[in-house]
């Protein structure tokens, strides 16, 4: 074997097990944080709805925050963690919203009637 | 109450509820002058026909379409399914006054017996459970019709919607809910038929809310199809990016109830054509 080719060789063996080692870092990290991940997003779900009822019970639910819920709900079911994350996240938002909205109007409606 | 500035802040909290809970009359009257400020060189009675009432333009295109009116087949099947007898033998003119015929300015009303307002769709179906018939969907066509020809025999009725002492709770409820802001854009009923009534919305103009009631049920021709008033409701609200209700929920009917409360005075003109 040349010396060329030992060379070689060497590169494409210590290149091929960083490269394993790296790819079996990132799966296993991945997959660790997928279990943690997936109940911290069910649990952002749950925290949208349970305000999306509450908005819906003040009759001042949004649509956006069902169409965010069941979008979060599909991300979360196909496997795109991060997108799950971030719109679950995003009806958590919407949803407070509304109930804000539902709270702030109560005391400031009366404003608007005319005189 | 020894602080100055509590007492300016009791003063302004009992101001503003005394605005709130204003009479119906006052309430009337205050929006009536609102918009006679707003249109000083419209008369009030114009805004029945909406937006027409505030573009020459629209309006000569508008009575040209009513040569020929698209809600004309919904009266007709209105009054075929009017007279159509029930599986007892009795019809709609069994449920009410004049055999109902030029009865649907009366309606909205408050009920003091079941403590509701009663709008007309209800009391159809009312009609209806009471002789044994299946409830119509008050989305579908048959409802529509049905009151495309029971305001088609009004036309020329006068609004004059009372709220008795059993019925200020449904009436502020209403209220309440035209000048509640909602949805993702936070409008209220009143932020564009009140506040910009008049403005443009794209290439649309806003039409006043006094008058909103009078010309229901409605052809939009975006539906292209005759809807009623609490399609319209479902449509306004989901516009803003609030979920809309149930068609004939408590609260929709207490909106159509000071809605068309704010119309008293004029004149019923259903059913009508929009854009």
């Amino acid at each position: 074997m040349s010396a060329c080719l030992r060379r070689f060789l060497k590169k494409v063996s210590v290149g091929g097990l960083a490269t394993a080692v790296l790819v079996s870092s990132l799966t296993w990290g991945t997959a660790v944080a997928d279990d943690a991940t997936v109940v911290a997003i069910e649990g952002l779900i749950g925290q949208a709805e349970s305000l999306h009822d509450e908005a819906q019970q003040k009759e001042h639910a949004w649509v956006v925050t069902h169409r965010l819920i069941l979008e979060a709900r599909a991300a979360l079911s196909a496997g795109r963690i991060d997108d799950a994350k971030s719109i679950a996240a995003r009806a958590v938002q919407t949803a407070q919203a509304s109930v804000d909205q539902a709270d702030r109007e109560q005391a400031v409606w009366s404003a608007r009637v005319p005189q | 109450m020894k602080n100055p500035f509590d007492r300016v802040l009791l003063l302004s909290a009992v101001l503003l509820s005394s605005f709130a809970l204003a009479s119906p009359k006052e309430d009337l009257a205050a929006f009536r002058a609102f918009y006679e400020s707003r249109f000083p060189e419209i008369e009030l009675a114009d805004h029945a026909d909406g937006a027409y009432a505030l573009d020459e333009a629209k309006r000569a295109q508008w009575l040209e379409m009513e040569d020929f009116p698209p809600y004309e087949f919904a009266i007709d099947e209105g009054e075929a399914l009017f007279e159509m007898a029930f599986s007892d033998g009795e019809s709609y003119a069994s449920c009410f006054q004049s055999e109902g015929r030029g009865i649907k300015h009366l309606y909205p009303m408050f009920d003091e017996v079941a403590g509701e307002v009663v709008t007309l769709e209800l009391a159809l179906n009312r009609c209806r459970e009471a002789h044994g018939e299946a409830p119509l969907d008050y989305e579908g066509d048959e409802i529509a019709a049905l009151m495309a020809y029971m305001a088609y025999t009004s036309r020329g009725q006068t609004y004059d919607i009372k709220v008795p002492e059993a019925g200020l709770g449904a009436y502020e409820a209403g209220k309440q809910f035209f000048y509640e802001r909602r949805g993702q854009l936070n409008f209220a009923c009143s932020s564009c038929h009140l506040q910009s009534g008049g403005g443009m919305l794209r290439a649309e103009i806003l039409s006043a809310s006094v008058g909103h009631a009078t010309h229901w049920p409605t052809y939009r021709f975006k539906w292209e199809r005759v809807g009623t008033l609490h399609d319209r409701f479902i449509e306004c609200n989901e516009q803003v990016g609030a979920q809309g209700l149930a068609p004939q929920s408590a609260s929709y009917r207490n909106l159509e109830y000071f809605l068309t409360y704010m119309n008293n005075g004029m004149v019923l003109n259903g059913p009508a054509s929009r854009k």
